[in-house]
């Protein structure tokens, strides 16, 4: 089935002959087009300047910010704040681990979330409703801080391991379902094809169901790797050694000693940049995380658009 | 047949996607274990301190982060202990803002660990009533060193119900609030409470661009004490309040059991009303309630303003190195807002903001040692200052000079009036004050010096009363509202929140506690 889509007082495509480029070349934009590019580019400038500002506050000199705030562009050149945060190798072993706690965190999280999102999908009898329900009581109620602590210091012995940062994360029920709602959207003719053919349970879910779940395994992966990125607190609970601190933990210990250093003697170097760290240290903490949000954003577009073309 | 169609689009979307499960399953499992190695292996409970060898050190729970230099310190350290005492410390240091939290998890969780830092404004009320710390009180004068670290008065004015659960941490005998003020700006000695109102005018005449007197989102009350001209006649009133942010009362020296609110209290409310003046003439800033204390040093510091509030731990003229580099030529100075300055002999309680408390799971006996060889001078120092000629070098007989970043909070676990060096920074004036300030009888012993209020029968209507303080008091104490129209609404608020039933509860511990006291 195909569709033909016409604009007035013009000839549907394919029934003319050849439309001169230099015609097209001289079409003029509807108002309402200009008004829009006008509107949103402005939108988004109005988005950037912000950003922009706290990029210029984070290289602008901290007596300076102090005292006539920010602007657009640093009046006093300055790179303390990051000669302070890259200073030693503190801060590469805190993204070695921000990196690995991500990278395998989000693999463990979307190979469990998917499987168990599948197996609920599946309205097998005796396993798919339970799964559903265990997998539901955790939107509802968590095990608490102490239960929790205990169980990962006490029973699983996880102090000081990237494990204790990723396995409390490892499954997000919210996601769990919105998986579920994913897979219980793809034709079951598909599948019934894939039967036919002589494919097994796991051919099926591995050759037909993940390749048709881009879309939904791209939203999975971008919730769990920033979630994971970001994650500080499970590791300032389990994490002690300084050698394993992920990034966001080493930049907040950063930010609230330079909060409190007024309750300690002055070291040789004086009062820490306050202004100037918390700017540099969005910079820094954002960065990584911000790169994967463009190879994620077709995958977005994908989902909104499967099935769209085909009737 | 719509069969063929979706079968032959899935094909294509599959050869573009994943080659075999096989693959996928065994790149994932490669991936994962491959990252997995990635990691070193770490003993449990290690990382900031050393260890003996063949058993282990004594852990203790400390706020902030590792200091600069931090592994040469402890190791010169635990050498040095290890030989006198045969043990080694493993101080382990946690986010300060989640401090109060871990460590209470930590206590709750049963942990193994000897010592911490803890507070009345953390968990140590709650910490002391489950029974989770050690009862220090007959074992103090046990060990040589540590009992004459600590003056008897504070030993005193520290315990609870006649127990002591902690060793107090003080720096001084006092913690007075006070002025600290941009001596390069002032035309001469400041001495009394118009000449630093007159110096606060005269900066915003000739230096426009400086903001006169710093207020954050920290202070409250004590900055309305510190300014208010009945102080300057009369030392500080005495005060109790059932928790920190709470709105307290005040009390009768004559008569403890005379209370009224604070708010009702000549001095503060005369306070207030001058920080509404200075506020209407622009001789404060205007953004306290949102300025937070780290970003107003940092202002501070840059050369912003000319004047702030200070306390008598010798840290006031710390950002002076910085404010120097800002503005060539800057010196600090102090001013106690009292008539008759060093003479005068304000109310005191003693009481110590922090406790090194001990955890009767751990070793007892071992963190008691380590106190004891801690109250050593030279001991004391190389935990405190680093390692001399590295980290620090001394400056006189009292002060040091820092040499590096290396910064330790002695506060957590070693701060003994007699062996705390000041900085070689510190101003003239600081100085004298901070030293007065280490000396018990420089005080009047606080009627209520031993009282500790228990907030369990109010605690509902103290919380409501601490969101009336957030709401009321504290933009009265920063001058951005009306006196009269503000006081109005706070005593409405504090009425309607129960500061009543908060007062009668007050009255009858005191009661109870001057009774107990005979």
């Amino acid at each position: 089935m195909s569709t033909t889509v016409t604009a007035p007082g013009r000839s549907p495509v394919g029934t003319s002959g050849p439309r001169p480029a230099a015609r097209r070349g001289r079409r003029r934009p509807e108002g309402f087009t200009v008004a829009s590019y006008i509107v949103v580019g402005l939108a988004g400038l109005a988005s950037l300047v912000p950003f922009w500002m706290i990029v210029a506050g984070s290289f602008t000199d901290e007596s300076v910010l102090a005292r006539q705030g920010y602007s657009l562009w640093p009046t006093q050149f300055s790179t303390a704040a990051y000669e302070g945060i890259f200073s030693g190798s503190a801060i590469y072993n805190a993204y070695f681990a921000s990196g690995y706690i991500t990278i395998v965190g989000t693999i463990c999280s979307v190979l469990s979330s998917v499987g168990i999102a599948w197996v609920i999908a599946r309205r097998s009898s005796g396993i798919s409703r339970p799964l559903a329900i265990f997998a539901y009581i955790p939107m509802l109620f968590s095990g608490g801080l102490v239960p929790t602590y205990l169980l990962v210091t006490q029973v699983l012995h996880l102090q000081n391991t990237w494990w204790a940062v990723i396995l409390p994360h490892m499954i997000t029920p919210f996601l769990v379902f919105v998986t579920v709602a994913f897979f219980q959207g793809i034709p079951e003719e598909i599948l019934d094809a894939a039967r036919v053919d002589g494919a097994g349970e796991l051919r099926i879910f591995f050759r037909i169901v993940l390749p048709l779940s881009k879309p939904i395994l791209a939203v999975l992966a971008l919730f769990y790797a920033v979630a994971y990125w970001n994650e500080w607190f499970n590791a300032l609970l389990y994490i002690s050694n300084p050698d394993f601190y992920p990034l966001q933990l080493l930049l907040q210990n950063l930010i609230t000693n330079v909060s409190n250093a007024s309750q300690l003697p002055a070291s040789a170097s004086g009062v820490a940049p306050v202004y100037q760290l918390r700017l540099a240290l969005t910079i820094v903490t954002i960065g990584p995380i911000l790169l994967a949000y463009p190879f994620a954003q077709r995958y977005f577009v994908k989902g909104l658009t499967l099935g769209a073309s085909k009737g | 047949m719509p069969k063929p169609t979706i079968a032959m689009s899935v094909k294509e979307d599959t050869m573009s996607f994943t080659p075999s499960r096989r693959a996928l399953l065994s790149g994932a499992a490669a991936g994962m274990l491959g990252l997995a190695a990635c990691q070193p292996s770490a003993p449990l409970g290690s990382g900031s301190g050393g260890e003996g060898v063949g058993e282990h050190p004594s852990l203790a729970y400390l706020p902030s982060t590792q200091p600069a230099n931090w592994s040469a310190v402890i190791g010169a350290v635990n050498e040095k202990m290890k030989a006198d005492i045969g043990t080694t410390l493993d101080a382990q240091f946690l986010n300060w803002s989640q401090y109060a939290q871990q460590v209470l998890l930590k206590f709750t969780a049963a942990e193994t660990f000897d010592s911490a830092l803890n507070a009345r404004w953390m968990n140590m009320v709650q910490l002391v009533s489950s029974n989770s710390l050690a009862d220090l009180t007959d074992e103090i004068g046990k060990h040589e060193n540590l009992s004459k670290a600590l003056a008897p008065e504070l030993i005193e004015a520290n315990k609870w119900s006649g127990r002591l659960w902690g060793i107090p941490q003080v720096n001084g005998a006092a913690r007075i609030h006070h002025f600290g003020y941009r001596d390069d700006l002032a035309a001469g000695e400041l001495t009394d409470f118009d000449s630093f109102l007159k110096y606060l005018s005269d900066v915003k005449q000739k230096n426009p661009d400086i903001t006169p007197f710093e207020l954050h989102n920290n202070v409250g009350l004590n900055q309305a004490i510190t300014f208010s001209p009945l102080t300057w006649e009369d030392p500080q009133p005495v005060s109790q309040a059932f928790s920190g942010g709470s709105i307290g009362v005040a009390i009768n020296p004559d008569d403890p059991t005379d209370i009224r609110p604070v708010y009702e209290s000549e001095h503060i409310i005369e306070g207030i009303r001058v920080l509404r003046d200075l506020y209407e003439k622009g001789l404060v800033n205007k953004d306290a309630l949102t300025l937070d204390s780290a970003t107003a040093n940092s202002q501070f510091a840059a050369g912003r303003f000319a004047a702030h509030g200070v306390i008598t731990d010798g840290l006031g003229s710390q950002s002076l190195k910085t404010l120097q580099a800002a503005v060539p030529g800057a010196s600090l100075a102090n001013l106690l807002p009292y008539r008759d300055g060093l003479a005068a002999k304000p109310f005191q309680t003693f009481q110590s903001d922090n406790f090194a408390v001990i955890n009767p799971a751990g070793d007892v006996d071992r963190a008691l040692q380590i106190q004891d060889w801690l109250s050593i001078q030279e001991n004391h120092d190389m935990l405190a200052y680093g390692i001399e000629g590295t980290d620090w070098t001394a400056s006189g007989e009292d002060k040091y000079e820092a040499l590096s970043d290396y910064v330790f909070p002695g506060f957590a676990l070693l701060w003994r009036i007699d062996l705390e060096r000041m900085p070689s920074t510190i101003s003239a004036s600081e100085e004298e004050i901070f030293a007065w300030s280490k000396k018990f009888e420089n005080f009047t012993l606080d009627p209520l010096a031993t009282f500790y209020p228990d907030v369990t029968p109010v605690k509902k209507e103290d919380a409501e009363l601490t969101n009336v303080a957030t709401e009321h008091l504290k933009p009265l104490c920063s001058g951005a509202v009306d006196v009269d129209a503000g006081l109005d609404a706070l005593r409405r608020a504090a009425e309607a929140a129960g500061i009543e039933k908060v007062m009668e509860e007050m009255r009858t511990q005191i009661s109870a506690h001057l009774a107990e006291q005979g």
